[in-house]
């Protein structure tokens, strides 16, 4: 099964200066969020596969629209849901866990450490912070960031808004340490 | 409190009772708890953020405390965030949050796993969305959840709001698959030890 598609948006960001000082190498970060109707809103299913399914085909098409975005290689990802009244939490579960890894690890290049996420249930314009870390370490401190995405008219009570983000650089003027030179990057975490 | 002037505490407690129509039961608790604090560091570039790298380590301490009086269960899970005032830079976040921040924390609710984090900066009343997943391992599906956050007033330009969230338990109805807690137990004995 494929979602039904209302819409595609996408939101670039490119950091040039920060506290005052330029940033040597612009950082942009890109969501790309779709809006597609919940085939479960309105009532209870125990079993949830539909939307796994669904959503690795989208999450290909969302990665590919976000790493168009950037300047560089990508460094970080993360992911979020946000499901429209008529659905439950756990919806929005089944769309970010079992599949939407694969096509955004792909899309990446690699990618070992956990793709961070956060999800909710709310109405159209609910705002989500989408959280972010580096795709092959998820210990290196200068890439630990956040973007928030919103969607005024999404998602609607039947929908939900499925949104990926990407990014070609961490922090501006990280200085807490754990940089990417001390990523080891084979298990995910160091 | 030793060196943070802390404006303000303020606390959620959430409890779910019903989910997709059907009851939770036990019910799932959320508690987040936030200091709003002065940012030392407002309007100035500094390379050396220690003393927000040691604020950090305190406020932990004390939030925590309160993070347990108020959920009152054992700690599944844990999350942690931050929102600086416009005046001051993410980074004085990331150095609130990153180096000292979780240790106080782990330490007292016997967890080993990152705090999964979000981070912004933005002005009073904004909302920020903290990540939860499981203090033993961050890839137990059952547990990866988030919960929504703000203070009315804060933060200010020159201010932080720093936050900590705890629940005491999986996502209601959980029923996507993938690592459970059981499945964790071996697998954290490979985990590198020793997490700041």
């Amino acid at each position: 099964m494929n979602f039904e598609v209302r819409k595609v948006v996408v939101l670039s960001e490119t950091l040039y200066r920060e506290a005052g000082r330029p940033i040597a190498e612009p950082i942009t970060r890109a969501a790309a969020a779709a809006v597609v109707t919940n085939p479960l809103a309105g009532g209870y299913h125990e079993d949830l596969s539909t939307l796994y399914e669904a959503a690795e085909d989208l999450g290909r098409e969302l990665a590919a629209a976000s790493i168009k975005c950037l300047r560089r290689a990508p460094e970080s990802y993360g992911k979020a849901a946000v499901v429209g009244l008529g659905g439950e939490l756990e919806h929005a579960a089944a769309v970010l866990h079992p599949t939407l890894g694969r096509p955004l690890r792909e899309a990446t290049g690699g990618g070992s450490a956990i793709i961070p996420s956060t999800k909710k249930v709310g109405p159209a314009g609910t705002a989500i912070d989408v959280p972010l870390h580096y795709k092959d370490a998820a210990f290196v401190r200068t890439h630990f960031d956040a973007m928030e995405v919103r969607i005024p008219d999404a998602p609607r009570d039947n929908e939900i808004v499925l949104i990926v983000v990407i990014t070609d650089g961490g922090r501006p003027h990280p200085r807490v340490g754990l940089t990417l030179a001390d990523a080891v990057g084979t298990d995910g975490l160091r | 409190m030793k060196d943070a002037t802390v404006r303000r505490w303020h606390s959620v407690v959430e409890e779910i009772l019903v989910e997709g129509g059907r009851p939770v039961d036990p019910p799932l608790r959320r508690v987040v708890v936030a200091a709003v604090i002065t940012n030392p560091q407002a309007g100035t570039f500094q390379d050396d953020l220690t003393e927000l790298i040691d604020l950090g380590e305190e406020l932990s301490v004390e939030l925590t405390t309160r993070a347990q009086q108020l959920l009152g269960d054992p700690v599944t899970s844990y999350g942690k965030a931050g929102i600086v005032g416009t005046a001051g830079e993410l980074e004085h976040l990331a150095a609130v949050l990153h180096p000292k921040f979780g240790q106080p924390l782990r330490a007292a609710v016997g967890g080993v796993a990152i705090l999964q984090s979000t981070k912004k900066r933005a002005a009073p009343g904004a909302s920020i969305d903290i990540p939860l997943s499981h203090i033993q391992d961050m890839r137990i599906r059952s547990h990866i959840d988030s919960t929504t956050f703000m203070v009315p007033d804060a933060p200010l330009p020159g201010e932080m709001v720093i936050c900590l969230a705890v629940a005491n338990g999986e996502r209601p109805h959980q029923r996507v698959g993938g690592m459970t807690v059981k499945d964790s137990t071996a697998q954290s004995v490979q985990m590198p030890g020793g997490h700041r």
